[in-house]
């Protein structure tokens, strides 16, 4: 201890020069202020002062840490003066610690002395304001740390780098190889992660956020960032302590010191990136958003991936098999400013077709389409050549998947079309211009071969801003078989003042819900057929075209009955009391439905699994389970999955299993 | 234990073998000379010696420690006086005893000055303005406070003028004198070595050719002429080792190294005489180097 | 003390003996009169710059002999010597003797010339006590 003290204060006697320099600069960064003209319009003397200071600190700090790095320890000249330290009873470890504590004692202090005199002089030293625009949005205090970790990282790689040049061994050729290397493998996890959107979606530039992210792309930065500092300062202390006089020896033991916990640390990276990437679907904590193919046992789903913060994984997955595949599927927008997975299945199961865009979305996104045959076994997704300068308001695929429909608002053409193709060839059936209101009106190919679509319009009232409904009303559709398709109205549906539809393609029906009460109407026409609840319930389309409707009664009592196909008569009734919640749950086969039920009805909470005959009217329970996400299907389909505590909760229709698919 | 050990210390640099298996050791008191030409790896054994390189193979163990390993520990026990003074130059004779002083367990701050005075140097000069010759004794007297058990010299008196050099000796003289300390010194001042070493070693070309007591280095090492009509007598010289001859005009002079006075041939008229240590250096290290440096 | 003693690096006898045979020659001669103080071993050492352990070595083998005498924080003294027993003496004058005929006869010398160098031997030895006399 007492030789590390001799040897610090050696070192910084024998410099004691800068002090001088120092107090010089900072007298300067107070007095220049005050001449006339050297002032620019508008900046306050103050802000001048400290804007000096802190710029002759920071230079100063930047230009000691370089000259005393290379030389402190590295010098031509040092190493005669390491001989004499070398010939004294000091160990390396002393001689580089007294060393490296004078410089960072000598950078620090010269900052110190050039901010002391602004500090003192009325306004006080104001750190954020210019300097803190320039770097990256940080307070003062922030900036404090970042500027002594700046200069520490000058300091201890002007010394590696000094120790490397001074050697002057051909084998410099291997650290450039290996910086390279390092360089490559680090980025390169980096790119890896931030393209997966594993990263803020703000300007990677924005320092503040680098410093509140969480996610694994922070875990990677704040691992490295101090294992690039104590590779520097373990190699610098190894060349000294095991290279002591001799130059070539301490570059090889620095180099290989430094390129092997450096390169080690590259690799991790690189291991650590893909590990993170290579989550399936089985880690994921639980799936936020799930869309299952009508038919089959493909599923496209996304969620949080376990252990991996920041990662939001989405994948196409067959539980029947276990083959997924990465699908990085967008989100399009509905009506009732939700949003849907940008994923469609074609009606038997055995297509799939998706958005994807490329790297992080940024300004100018690059949307392509993907396309996979779910059915045979080597099947991989495939990038179709059609892409989209920004999200299309509508996608959809037709029951066999042989074509394939989209909105598009383009920027390029600063118009909208509604396009049809075929799915594999791409081949072009109709490109009609058309400006839809809602920017996402629903398009649904029917039985009948035609394109149906289903547009919100404007609402407009005296005195107030024109808006746009929330529920679809107009009715069009497009005849593809004609030689020039156009869209034509062939409807208007009621407005049931609400929130809620769903259409039965099959059967060519819609529900609406809402204040004025759950309405059947017809889906080309949109004629009225039926009022088949009172307002707010929901309705659901069963697999054989009748209806149940869940009825929420003012007392809470909930009840749910089923309808014949015309929605008229009420066939038969389950009654559940004062349940909370109450939430249809797939068929596993057409004569039987399955519900939860929660006294609660809160999510997490207890839910009771049923299954009503639907002949009988039996009603039995299938256990309890505790569940996340019950929700009420898309298009009136009931759920057939859902999310649980202990996985996704899915019902084989074929062997009337109920499998979980994910272990939570 | 001796306060220096070298056990096969090999030094290679590349291709080049700086030293070769070099073994030896000083005795405790004693004043152990390394002598050798330029080139002959001197600079590799003290740089080895002091823990400042690591050698390819072999050992050095320093107060029987090994310097390498534990060189700080060793060396608060050991005085340097290195080829080239290295002081920094800023630094006064005063300030690097006070900086020394934190070093070592026992500084003999008192000793310093009295040693700077009897030199002539004035302890508030900077280093650098010193000097050669008054840079060294500063030197010497840093490597003296620290009241070591063993000294290292490297080449103590290189470049120093008679006066100097003599001032250097008698310093070291009364180092021995009062304290008994052992001494290991390389040296090109022959003359002064061979009045002061009681043991010395020859290093030629990386190798030990020569390792024994002084005295009986002198006492086994000859000069026998014989006038040119005898220059066949040089032949029967065979059991005196003989490690060169010459022909000098008139008459033909051997140098033998295992002298014994019984084996002489009166008859060959051979005149006999002592070699000094720097003719039998040359005569050892000339016979072996031919090639040199 | 210094001009009186010298080290000869050509000489083939170890320095120890030098020094100790050059005190026995400074005594014998009476340039060291008997109870004349000596340097200490230091002093000696450095005038002649040699190892002092060499000094010492010498010293020790004056002192065993009853040359020099210690006198504990006084110094080395030159002894008042004793006259030497008869027949010691005469021993070694008969060894010293032998081994001089030997050493000639080896080198082939003659009776004459061994003797006649003998004799010029003497002489300077005698004649330079006779200059320490005087001087």
């Amino acid at each position: 201890m007492r030789g590390f003290i001799a040897v610090v204060e050696r070192e910084i006697y024998e410099r004691r020069l800068l002090g001088v320099v120092a107090l010089f600069l900072g007298l300067a960064a107070i007095v220049l202020p005050l001449v006339p003209g050297l002032r620019p319009g508008g900046v306050s003397v103050e802000d001048l002062r400290s804007g000096m200071a802190v710029g002759f600190a920071l230079l100063l700090g930047a230009l000691l840490a370089v000259f005393l790095g290379s030389s402190i320890l590295a010098g031509e000249l040092v190493e005669r003066r390491l001989g004499f330290y070398f010939a004294r009873p000091l160990s390396g470890r002393v001689i580089w610690a007294g060393k490296i504590a004078a410089a960072l004692t000598l950078i620090l202090g010269a900052g110190a002395l050039i901010l002391a005199p602004a500090a003192l002089t009325g306004g006080g030293l104001s750190l954020s304001g210019m300097w803190g625009t320039w770097f990256w949005n940080l307070s003062g205090v922030a900036l404090i740390p970042l500027a002594v970790a700046g200069l520490l990282f000058l300091l201890l790689a002007a010394h590696a780098a000094s120790v490397v040049v001074r050697a002057r061994s051909p084998w410099v050729i291997l650290d450039i190889v290996a910086l390279g290397l390092v360089v490559l493998l680090i980025d390169g996890s980096f790119r890896r992660l931030i393209d997966q959107g594993i990263y803020p979606t703000q300007s990677v530039w924005d320092g503040s956020r680098i410093l509140s992210e969480t996610g694994v792309t922070a875990w990677l930065f704040w691992a490295l960032l101090p294992t690039v500092f104590l590779a520097l300062a373990i190699a610098g202390a190894a060349q000294v302590i095991h290279g002591r006089t001799d130059a070539r020896r301490g570059h090889r033991i620095l180099s290989a010191t430094l390129w092997g916990i450096l390169l080690a640390a590259a690799i991790l990276s690189a291991a650590f990136a893909s590990w993170v990437l290579a989550a399936g679907p089985r880690d994921l904590r639980n799936a936020d958003r799930l869309v299952a193919a009508p038919a089959g046992t493909w599923i496209a789903l996304s969620g949080p991936a376990l252990h991996r913060p920041g990662y939001h994984p989405s994948f196409l997955y067959d539980f029947g098999s276990g083959r997924w595949t990465p699908a990085r599927f967008g989100h399009i927008a509905t009506f009732y400013d939700d949003v849907e997975p940008a994923v469609r299945f074609s009606a038997d199961g055995r297509r799939a077709v998706w958005l994807d865009y490329e790297g992080l979305p940024r300004v100018d996104p690059v949307i392509h389409l993907y396309r996979m045959d779910l059915d045979r076994p080597g099947a991989r997704p495939v990038r179709t050549t059609t892409t989209f300068d920004a999200m299309p308001g509508s996608l959809a695929l037709s029951p066999d998947g042989r074509l394939l429909a989209f909105y598009h608002w383009s920027y390029k053409d600063r118009s909208g079309r509604v396009i049809v193709q075929e799915t594999v060839s791409e081949r072009l059936l109709a490109s009609i211009r058309y400006e839809s209101v809602s920017s996402r009106p629903r398009l649904v190919f029917t039985p009948a071969g035609r394109l149906r679509l289903y547009e919100a319009s404007m609402i407009r009232r005296p005195g107030f801003p024109a808006e746009i409904r929330e529920s679809p009303d107009g009715i069009s559709e497009i005849d593809l078989s004609s030689p020039s398709p156009r869209v034509e109205p062939t409807g208007r549906m009621p407005s049931a003042r609400g929130s809620g539809w769903s259409l039965d393609v099959v059967h060519d029906r819609a529900l609406l819900r809402g204040k004025a009460g759950l309405l059947l109407c017809d889906g080309r026409t949109g004629a009225l057929l039926a009022r088949v609840g009172e307002p707010y319930s929901y309705g659901y389309f069963l697999t054989d075209g009748r209806i149940a409707v869940l009825d929420r009664a003012l007392n809470g009592a909930r009840a749910l009955r089923l309808l014949t196909e015309d929605g008229r008569s009420e066939l038969r009734r389950w009654d559940f009391g004062g349940a909370r919640g109450l939430v249809p749950a797939g068929q596993p086969s057409p004569g039987r439905l399955r519900v939860v039920v929660s006294a609660t009805g809160s999510p997490g909470g207890g839910w009771d699994l049923r299954e009503l005959d639907l002949e009988s009217g039996a009603s039995r329970s299938l256990g309890r389970r505790s569940l996340i996400y019950p929700t009420h299907g898309r298009d009136g389909q009931p759920t057939s999955s859902l999310a649980g505590a202990d996985g996704i909760l899915w019902y084989d229709p074929v062997s009337l299993q109920e499998r979980v698919l994910l272990k939570g | 234990m001796n306060p220096i050990a070298l056990e096969g210390l090999t030094v290679r640099y590349g291709a080049r073998l700086a030293l070769d298996q070099v073994s030896l050791a000083v005795p405790e008191g004693a004043v152990y000379a390394l002598l050798g030409r330029n080139g002959a790896g001197k600079s590799s054994l003290v740089r080895c010696l002091l823990g400042e390189q690591k050698p390819t193979s072999g050992r050095a163990l320093l107060l029987g420690r090994d310097v390498w390993s534990e060189r700080a520990a060793i060396l608060s026990e050991v005085g340097v006086v290195p080829e080239e003074p290295d002081a920094p130059p800023s630094m006064t004779a005063r300030r690097l005893s006070r900086f020394c002083s934190r070093l070592y367990p026992r500084w003999d701050a008192a000793g310093i000055e009295a040693r700077l005075k009897r030199f002539g140097v004035s302890p508030d000069t900077p280093f650098g303005k010193l000097s050669k010759g008054q840079k060294g004794q500063v030197m010497l007297s840093l490597a003296l406070a620290g009241t070591p058990r063993l000294l290292v010299l490297d080449d103590p008196t290189l470049g120093l003028d008679a006066v100097a050099r003599k001032a250097v000796f008698e310093e070291l003289i009364g180092e021995l004198a009062d304290r008994g300390t052992t001494v290991f010194l390389t040296t090109h001042d022959l003359a002064g070595a061979e009045r002061i070493a009681d043991r010395v070693a020859v290093l030629s070309q990386g190798r030990v050719v020569l390792e024994e007591e002084m005295e009986t280095l002198k006492q086994r090492f000859r000069r026998i002429s014989f006038p040119n009509s005898r220059k066949e007598a040089v032949a029967r010289l065979e059991t005196l080792a003989p490690v060169a001859v010459a022909s000098r005009g008139w008459e033909v002079e051997a140098v033998v190294s295992r002298y014994d006075e019984e084996r002489l041939v009166r008859e060959d008229e051979p005149e006999v005489s002592a070699l000094t240590l720097e003719e039998i250096f040359i005569a050892v290290t000339g016979a072996a180097g031919e090639t040199g440096p | 003390m210094a001009p009186l003693l010298r080290i000869d690096s050509r000489d083939a006898r170890p320095i120890w003996r030098q020094i100790e045979e050059g005190v026995q020659h400074l005594v014998a001669r009476g340039a060291l009169p008997a109870g004349a103080v000596v340097p200490s071993v230091r002093d000696l050492a450095r005038d002649l710059q040699v190892n002092p352990a060499t000094v010492s070595k010498a010293y020790q083998r004056l002192t065993d002999a009853g040359v020099l005498t210690v006198r504990r924080g006084e110094g080395t003294f030159v002894a008042a010597a004793p006259p030497p027993p008869e027949a010691r003496r005469e021993d070694r004058l008969h060894d010293e003797a032998a081994r001089y005929a030997s050493v000639a006869i080896t080198l082939g010398a003659t009776r004459e010339e061994a003797l006649s160098t003998f004799e010029t031997a003497w002489r300077s030895l005698t004649d330079g006590a006779a200059e320490g006399e005087a001087g």
